[in-house]
């Protein structure tokens, strides 16, 4: 059963990006349930930290030096097929700049995330990985955080949705690889399937980015070209528990 | 957009210098003392030393004071040389008695904007920072509480201080006196920053082929010297030096990943701030483009960005050219910068 009151039900289809990027987004009057996620990075469900080399079943061995994504465009799914809107807020309820979220590997802090939503009872959880155009269309000198340059993920003429770095190693050679997600086409939605009982107001889930699938490690291939990471990155790295 | 599938390929990376700043610095607010250049963010300060003119003039005479050391024979402008972008032309600091310091001064350029300090980030602030040099050993070799003794000895710098900030000298109104004058240094009138506003005659043929390799596929360097200061202000391991002891940022933060990571320098006036790199180890620019050609030297922790690149010499001469175009001569002779007693 749907989030019950008011936070406008509608039924966006998915990769509809949002059509502005208001610096203070404002709450619905509606949304006064918390869903906390953590979300770590895992290699074969194991937690990762930067730096750390890990081993594939194939044999290779990675190790991520550099990994950041945005999330924002949050939604929780209906059994009616309605979607409500969830907005990114802080620890004192305040909603995020640009309804944008910076989860950086290097920023332990980055990785909780914390969701205003209606009271109700959801079927899925929908989120965009990326930041939507209309963002892109502010002015550099009128940026705050999380759009700024010292992000890493700003490179004047657009924002990078996700940027991943680091080396892979086989017993035949060791090499860098970087994935820079950036294009407009390559912003993504992903939906997640979980009950998620929001009615009581509070609700704690992780979700685990699995960074063994994003790079498709599990195949013998030591990395995948970046049409394929973007299709992991939508139905199999991330999931809730 | 770059398309960056798996690249094997290495951008050009360029940490020369230091860089600075977060604006998240706390409590700040907008000031009205300082201008921002076209194209930069407004500029902020904190709440509690918003730089008037008559902070920004006394940390300008403090800057140049060499009370501010034990001997009394080195001020923070003996290391940061206005003609050198504020940078030291030395490959490292040389403090009291000659005593040399660990790494090439940084030059400071819009540190305003900065958010940290240090080749390694271990300041948050530039208040912070202005402390740090005078209580070095191996730079000015003393403490604040003397530094604060010496000065109130100066009635007409007492006055000074009472002008800028309502009371007579101390650790804190010296170091934030400093901090004012540090970020009053900005530069914003380089002919590539001519070039953006609209002439495009303001580069020659070979900056301009220079600048496509900057920020193109070949070289890359944009990766980290992006934005109006031309840095990330993140912190990179370049691959300086295969055995380098320096251990940089991990000195602050204790995490493998970070072991020799520096600072990404903004590559504003980067023509006049030689030597380069944390350790000042490379004297040209020229041979710094030839580092990150050769895709550095091995060091263990080296960025995946950092592959040999294969340019061409015309390429490499190319890239050199538009560096040097990143000059802002009106910032080297600045006489708001100078020193006040200097005849």
């Amino acid at each position: 059963m749907a989030g019950m009151g008011g936070a406008a039900p509608t039924t966006d289809p998915n990769n509809v990006e949002p059509t502005d990027c208001p610096p203070a987004p404002t709450l619905e009057p509606a949304q006064t349930a918390r869903l906390s996620l953590r979300a770590p990075v895992e290699f074969g469900a194991a937690p990762l930290d930067l730096g750390s080399s890990v081993s594939a079943p194939s044999g290779s061995s990675y190790k991520l030096t550099f990994f950041a994504y945005y999330v924002g465009n949050f939604r929780l799914l209906d059994g009616a097929g309605a979607s409500h809107p969830a907005t990114l807020v802080n620890a004192s309820d305040q909603p995020l700049p640009y309804g944008l979220q910076l989860v950086n590997m290097d920023d332990t802090a980055s990785e909780q995330l914390r969701l205003a939503v209606a009271p109700g009872n959801y079927r899925a959880l929908r989120f965009a990985v990326g930041v939507h155009q209309a963002c892109n269309a502010i002015a550099q000198d009128q940026r705050g955080w999380p759009l700024t340059i010292e992000t890493e993920m700003n490179w004047g003429w657009t924002m990078l949705h996700l940027r991943l770095e680091g080396f892979v190693s086989s017993s035949a050679r060791s090499s860098g690889f970087m994935y820079h997600v950036g294009f407009p086409q390559e912003y993504r939605t992903v939906e997640l399937e979980s009950a998620l009982d929001l009615s009581q107001g509070a609700l704690e889930k992780t979700l685990p980015l699995a960074a063994d699938q994003l790079l498709g490690a599990g195949t013998p291939n030591v990395t995948v070209d970046q049409t394929q990471f973007l299709n992991n990155l939508v139905a199999t790295t991330f999931s809730l528990r | 957009m770059k398309r960056c599938q798996l690249c094997f390929l290495a951008p050009c990376y360029l940490l020369l210098g230091c860089g600075d700043g977060d604006t998240r610095e706390s409590a700040a607010a907008p000031t009205s003392a300082l201008t921002a250049p076209q194209g930069f963010p407004a500029l902020i300060a904190p709440q509690d030393n918003l730089p008037t003119a008559a902070r920004v003039a006394l940390g300008r005479r403090l800057f140049y004071d060499e009370r501010l050391s034990s001997t009394g024979e080195v001020a923070c402008g003996n290391c940061h040389v206005q003609a050198n972008a504020f940078a030291d032309p030395n490959r490292v600091s040389i403090g009291v008695e000659g005593r040399e310091g660990t790494r090439n001064a940084p030059g400071l350029i819009n540190a305003a904007w900065g958010n940290s300090f240090f080749w390694d980030g271990r300041s948050a602030t530039l208040e912070e920072q202005a402390a740090q040099p005078i209580q070095n050993p191996l730079e000015m070799d003393t403490t604040l509480e003397d530094v604060t003794a010496r000065l109130r000895k100066d009635a007409q710098l007492v006055g000074e201080f009472q002008t800028a900030y309502a009371g007579p000298p101390s650790a804190d109104t010296i170091t934030k006196a400093l901090a004012s004058f540090v970020r009053s240094l900005i530069s914003g009138q380089s002919r590539y920053d001519a070039y953006l506003a609209g002439d495009r005659r303001a580069l020659s043929a070979a900056e301009r082929r220079g600048e496509e390799l900057f920020r193109g596929e070949r070289g890359e360097c944009f990766h980290c010297h992006v934005g109006y200061n031309l840095t990330s202000q993140a912190f990179r391991n370049n691959g300086i030096a295969a055995d380098d002891p320096d251990a940089g940022r991990a000195e602050i933060t204790h995490k493998s990943n970070d072991l020799g990571k520096f600072k990404t320098p903004t590559l504003r006036n980067v023509g006049v701030t030689a030597p380069y790199m944390q350790d000042g180890s490379l004297l040209t620019l020229e041979a710094v483009v030839d580092q990150y050609d050769a895709g550095g030297r091995g060091h263990a922790n080296t960025d995946p960005l950092i592959q040999p690149l294969g340019l061409s010499v015309e390429e490499k001469a190319d890239l050199v050219s538009f560096l040097k175009a990143l000059t802002d001569e009106t910032f080297l002779d600045n006489p708001d910068f100078a020193d006040p007693d200097a005849r």
